[in-house]
């Protein structure tokens, strides 16, 4: 027997097919099982339709509202086929890295927007939804939608280590977002299906620690600067801070009260504050409290879907859906400077700013991403 | 609305071909299209990431054969390959389609051996593709599949297939 005949035997067992009956192809449609026997699995379903309902980005054109619009130069990176959806600055602002559309993960020279040599990609295509530096710059972290993070050398952009398995079962949640702790020793992890994960870089240090945020999928985990808590953003629109020691949450969630949705939060470099954006309004919060600090900034659109603080801690950057980009001066929460108002584009989000505060990342839909100068010298 | 009728058009693509899949990997179509449907719930909550379609059919491939082998009711006691044959399948044998008898064949093998032997000889992946899904060598694929065709030869050769 060879091959060949293998191949047609198993085409032969496939004779008499049934047809997909109504319900259940109902059910396939909207990826809710319809078998009660896990019943985590349809109650998860449920919400997740409507997690990801409310956080989908309005397509189309939406009126410019605010101050003129004074578009700064822009260098456009990738968008040839491979569409950036995450990126990240090295720490020394040199290098770019980005996860695409087309699954693979590249790297790219700042001062050139030119490409670092091939992109990093998997035997096996499979999604890298985001893309982490350690803080030497020399390791590059991928999270993957097969369920695991894997750790590349920038130098080299080959493997190195074995791959950390996320699922605790082997099935593999898809791991969405990735982030270092400042010294480099530990990786947190979000992953598709709420739980965030605590790893080792170092493959012989034992294993790591995975619990549920319960917010729904994990989009986007941060340490503080002095590495004692995780920063989670999760799909129900809240936030939450973790002792990284326990393992506990500090305080409550952010963003569930007063209808205020958290669609991202980063810390401050300070690590005293967080800034989130909600569907209307950018907001301070102090880190210890977990209280509001000063007055909301609104960027006179109903939707915002980015929000990033310069290295300097003195202005917040944030990003609305229909692609304007603006600043905001913490201690006066007026918005400063020009607005970015890139005509026609949808901003995704604003990704990144360098670590020397001059250059915004950002992301968009159907495009390349952007670096956009903020301040020039 | 955009990422559920997305997924809903990716779900009526990917439904058919991931069943039949599931078919092979486990013999039986109503367990299939279970295992098709816990698969199609975790590729939905990935959705909002997995934005290209190709990435989204080999994600769902993943998933379901992660499925396929961590589904309890699938688990079998004995997962090594011996010389000896195993005892008789509980299959119709008075049947004598060929199907069956395929089927009865893979049934003999471990789960890992079956998958290894639907990816590479029905989804038509690449050794290399096939290693990155089981996560291990492609050396392992190799001996692995060499030694499950040995199997379903025999198998088959005594049923005269």
């Amino acid at each position: 027997m060879d091959e060949n005949t293998l191949r047609s035997l198993l085409a032969d067992a496939l004779t008499e097919e049934p047809p997909i009956g109504p319900v259940a192809r109902n059910a396939l449609r909207t990826g809710i099982r319809i078998r009660r026997r896990r019943t985590t699995g349809t109650v998860g379903g449920v919400a997740v339709v409507a997690a990801i309902l409310g956080l989908v980005p309005v397509i189309g054109d939406l009126p410019h509202s605010g101050p003129p619009a004074a578009s700064k130069p822009a260098h456009a990176i990738g968008g040839h086929g491979d569409r950036p959806i995450e990126l990240a600055f090295s720490p020394n602002g040199k290098v770019l890295a980005t996860a695409d559309s087309d699954g693979s993960a590249r790297l790219w020279n700042v001062a050139t927007q030119r490409q670092i040599g091939a992109p990093i990609k998997l035997a096996f295509e499979v999604h890298i939804n985001a893309v982490a530096f350690s803080p030497d710059g020399k390791v590059l972290a991928t999270a993957v939608a097969d369920g695991t993070v894997r750790l590349w050398s920038v130098a080299t952009r080959r493997q190195i280590r074995s791959a950390i398995h996320v699922g605790t079962d082997g099935a593999g949640p898809a791991v969405l977002t990735v982030a270092f702790s400042p010294d480099g020793r530990t990786l947190a992890t979000g992953a598709s299906d709420g739980t965030v994960g605590l790893w080792d870089v170092d493959p012989h240090n034992g294993i790591g620690k995975t619990w549920i945020a319960g917010g729904g999928a994990v989009l986007a985990v941060a340490f503080s600067p002095n590495g004692k808590l995780l920063l989670t953003t999760g799909e129900n629109s809240s936030a939450q801070l973790w002792s990284v020691a326990s393992q506990r949450p500090v305080g409550k969630p952010i963003g569930r009260s007063g209808g205020y949705g958290v669609i991202s939060a980063v810390f401050s470099p300070n690590g005293k504050l967080l800034g989130t954006v909600g569907p209307d309004q950018v907001r301070v919060w102090s880190v210890a409290t977990q209280k509001r600090v000063g007055k909301d900034m609104n960027p006179g659109v109903d939707t915002a879907s980015g929000v990033a603080f310069t290295p300097d801690g003195a202005v917040i950057v944030s990003a609305d859906r229909d692609g304007t980009i603006r600043q905001w001066s913490l201690a006066t929460r007026h918005q400063i400077g020009p607005v970015i108002a890139p005509k026609g584009r949808h901003v995704f989000g604003v990704e990144a700013i360098s670590p020397d505060g001059k250059l915004l990342a950002t992301t968009e839909l159907n495009g390349p991403a952007h670096l956009w100068v903020l301040r020039e010298g | 609305m955009r990422f559920a009728d997305e997924f809903a058009e990716f779900a009526e693509t990917a439904a058919p071909r991931l069943r039949r899949t599931a078919f092979l990997l486990c013999g039986d179509w109503h367990t299939a299209e279970d295992l098709v449907q816990s698969a199609l719930a975790k590729v939905f909550v990935a959705w909002r990431r997995i934005q290209r379609q190709d990435a989204a059919h080999a994600y769902a491939t993943r998933t379901l054969l992660n499925c396929y082998l961590t589904d309890r009711r699938l688990k079998r006691p004995v997962e090594v390959l011996t010389d000896q044959l195993p005892e008789a399948p509980a299959v119709e044998w008075s049947t004598p389609e060929t199907r069956m008898v395929v089927l009865a064949a893979l049934a003999t093998l471990p789960p890992r051996a079956r998958a290894i032997v639907v990816l590479r000889y029905w989804v038509d992946l690449s050794i290399e593709e096939v290693a990155s899904l089981l996560d291990c060598s492609p050396g392992n694929v190799r001996s692995q599949s060499s030694r499950a065709l040995a199997r379903l030869r025999v198998e088959l050769e005594t049923k005269q297939i």
